[in-house]
């Protein structure tokens, strides 16, 4: 696994991360992991303190628990998207597949489930610091040394081998890819790739998926690129394999 | 048999006299055409006619009408009604004989046929009455098969009450004396209102209903009281309606004294796995975090390491024991809905694998997935942590280095996926037992990773979508297969070739 330290923002300023989550325990030991890893980190537990504070200080990451004592955490979610476009992670509880999905479409970027660790939020969190630590705009290609996609000439090639997509699976990939490590809900996914009539028709995703897969020669049973969340959606895991 | 109308006595008149002419004529024809001697016989079988289908007092009109008429036109000196004094007496006392004799017997058959058609009735009553009672599961069901049949064979509007449970039915119009009849009959267990001795001016007439219970009828008006055949059919009606309502009332009892006992054993068998494996990763927890605080400093990296990697561990194992809970909780309620969705039976698998690689990142893997097997319309994430709970099992059980088996297939329409584990195996006695709830709870998750529920969950997981899970020994007679199926659902929007 690799622990880079991709801090400084763009500006050169070092990354500030806001935590917002009620429970005192939780936020001290985000607050001690972050700050480890050389983040600048404000906390705050509740809905109003946490607005509050990324109003005077702002923030380049929101970690953001759902459920808040004053407000519902999407209220928060939803306050937030109106004023800045700034990453959130949400904190979720498990066994809320549809409440995952509903928040990631509401602006979420991402979710991660209580309990985790913290290898799992800081992958997380790198995922969405990326392309901003990169540039504003989505790289020309990618390139993990097997996959190499060239979005510009829209050409996929794996181990050298040029593979042919069809427009479809090629957009499938290149969308995957630009929330690499992250998670890219089914119903956005139906809504980019069939327009927003087909949002629930989920079995055209999964018959597109498997073709893609079946070209990058990426098994569902144990992906090495496309993993699938169940009830939630896609998440390209190029780069970060949990394998050694 | 026959409808009489209005005024049977004028009726009765006019038969013996229509009779009387009909027979004249008759053999005045007989004596004119067929020349035929003995006219008597026409009459006396015009005589018995007439008392085989009415009443005997119809047949006596007819008699004396027909020997008037005998008299009259055939015997000599004919045109007047002197006759010869012996003969006369014969033919009268002859004719009215055949009258009576002839209407005797007509009026007790038709007496034998009325009580065959009522006996008829009852017992039709009663049989239908049976049916519906035998099917009704709960005492609101009896009631009201009760008050159906009952209203039907009387004809009159019915109420029922068995202690706090009433019929449905107008009980708002019992008036006060009515309803003081209706308590006195149920307190006393005897008949009471309408029709009952000591005449009331109720306009229902009520009777008591097993114990504790009264029935109500409310007849028209006009209506005489009822006779004995038709009380004994009430009479009976009632006790079979008493008595289905005391088999309900049972049932009812013995399945709550059992749903009682179920929920007890459940409950304590909780307890006691809650505060064992509760307990016991938080004890590790909280003496490694300790040491760690106090005496860290002493200790050598590797020790520390051992120490905060205990911490971890027991959190994650804590962590799972009480997401079984809550999926038992959710599954023991009911409360489970299922949102079907379109997933790849590879996909399912993978994920659950990813999501166990997480905690055991030791645990192998061999997955074998049929080509083509088409997505599935199941509740992915239920079906994902039906398959984990299997996987974790397996995993837990095998031996280190040894790899999990999973094999996807479709067969039949259904889809079964094996998982083999290369562990001790199931006894044969078992096989059945480790899905079941109380077994693994009582077992409880000692020393292993909350595998006790995660098998009988898994069942719960899968019998929601329709299918069955079930241990069978491994391959080559070591470890164990768990064998999940499946079968196909059909999604509701989706039809065949319908594809992006």
């Amino acid at each position: 696994m690799n622990t880079d330290r991709v801090l400084p923002t763009v500006s050169g300023l070092p990354t500030r991360v806001l935590v917002v989550d009620d429970e005192p325990q939780i936020r001290r030991f985000l607050d001690i992991g972050l700050r480890a890893q050389g983040y600048i980190v404000t906390t705050a537990g509740t809905a109003e303190s946490a607005l509050a504070a990324f109003a005077h200080l702002g923030a380049d990451l929101v970690i953001l628990d759902i459920g808040l004592p004053d407000r519902d955490g999407h209220q928060v979610l939803r306050e937030l998207r109106r004023r800045s476009a700034v990453p959130v992670i949400l904190l979720t509880v498990r066994s809320g597949e549809s409440e995952k999905v509903a928040a990631l479409d509401a602006g979420a970027n991402d979710y991660v489930t209580k309990p985790f660790g913290m290898l799992e939020l800081m992958a997380r969190v790198r995922a969405l610091l990326r392309p901003r630590a990169a540039a504003s705009a989505t790289p020309e290609t990618f390139d993990d040394g097997r996959l190499r996609v060239d979005f510009a000439q829209r050409s996929v090639s794996l181990g050298g081998v040029p593979v042919g997509l069809a427009r479809k699976e090629f957009a499938l990939l290149a969308l995957l890819i630009q929330h690499e490590g992250r998670v890219a809900t089914q119903p956005g996914l139906l809504r980019a790739l069939w327009g927003p009539t087909h949002e629930r028709d989920t079995h055209y995703l999964r018959i597109l998926v498997a073709k893609l897969r079946g070209k990058l020669g990426d098994d569902a049973a144990a992906p090495t690129y496309i993993a699938t969340e169940p009830g939630v959606g896609l998440r390209f895991i190029g780069r970060a394999k949990p394998d050694p | 048999m026959h409808d009489f109308p209005p005024s049977p006595l004028l009726r009765d008149l006019t038969l013996g006299l229509l009779a009387a002419a009909a027979s004249t004529a008759l053999a005045w024809c007989a004596q004119r055409w067929l020349g035929l001697t003995d006219l008597s016989t026409v009459f006396i079988v015009a005589v018995v006619l007439v008392a085989s289908r009415t009443r005997t007092l119809a047949a006596v009109v007819a008699a004396i009408a027909c020997f008037l008429s005998y008299d009259f036109f055939f015997l000599a000196p004919r045109f007047t009604f002197y006759i010869h004094a012996r003969q006369g007496v014969a033919t009268v006392v002859l004719f009215l004989a055949a009258a009576l004799v002839a209407g005797r017997l007509a009026s007790r058959l038709r007496a034998q046929v009325l009580a065959l058609r009522a006996t008829n009735a009852h017992t039709t009553a009663l049989q239908s009455l049976g049916r519906a009672l035998a099917s009704a599961a709960d005492i609101d069901a009896v009631l009201a098969a009760g008050r159906e049949a009952l209203a039907q064979a009387t004809g009159a509007e019915v109420l029922l009450r068995i202690g706090d449970r009433a019929s449905e039915g107008d009980w708002g119009s019992l008036d006060a004396v009515d309803r003081a009849a209706a308590d006195v009959a149920t307190c006393e267990s005897r008949s009471t209102g309408r029709f009952a001795e000591g005449a009331s001016r109720a306009a229902w007439a009520f009777r008591p209903l097993g114990s504790g219970g009264v029935a109500g009828l409310r007849h028209a008006p006009s209506a005489q009281a009822p006779g004995a055949e038709q009380s004994r059919l009430v009479e009976a009606m009632l006790d079979a309606i008493a008595q289905a309502a005391l088999r309900t009332r049972l049932v009812a009892e013995l399945e709550q004294s059992h749903v009682a006992n179920e929920t007890e054993r459940l409950r304590s068998a909780l307890l006691s796995s809650v505060s064992h494996d509760l307990r016991s990763p938080l004890a590790a927890i909280i003496g490694a975090a300790s040491s760690l605080d106090h005496y860290g400093a002493s200790m050598d990296a590797a020790d520390r390491h051992s120490l905060l990697e205990t911490v971890r561990i027991e959190g994650e194992r804590l962590d799972r024991y009480i997401q079984n809970l809550l999926d038992m909780t959710r599954l023991g309620h009911g409360a489970l809905t299922l949102r079907r969705d379109w997933i790849g039976v590879d996909e399912l698998i993978g994920s659950a694998v990813l999501r166990l690689r997480r905690y055991q990142p030791e645990a192998r893997f061999t997955i074998a997935v049929a080509p083509g097997i088409a997505p599935v319309w199941v509740h992915p994430a239920l079906l994902e942590q039906a398959l984990f709970n299997v996987l974790e099992n397996a995993a837990a059980f095998s031996p280190a280095g040894e790899p999990v088996s999973v094999d996807a297939d479709e067969r039949d329409g259904r889809l079964r996926i094996d998982i083999g584990d290369r562990g001790p195996g199931i006894p044969e006695a078992e096989r059945r037992r480790i899905f079941d709830m109380f077994y693994s709870v009582e077992r409880g998750d000692r020393g292993r990773n909350g595998i006790g529920l995660g098998l009988a969950i898994c069942q719960g997981l899968v019998g929601a979508h329709g299918g069955s899970v079930e241990a069978l020994p491994g391959a080559g007679g070591s470890g164990t297969v768990i064998r999940i199926e499946l079968p196909r659902v059909a999604s509701p929007e989706s039809s065949a070739g319908d594809g992006p």
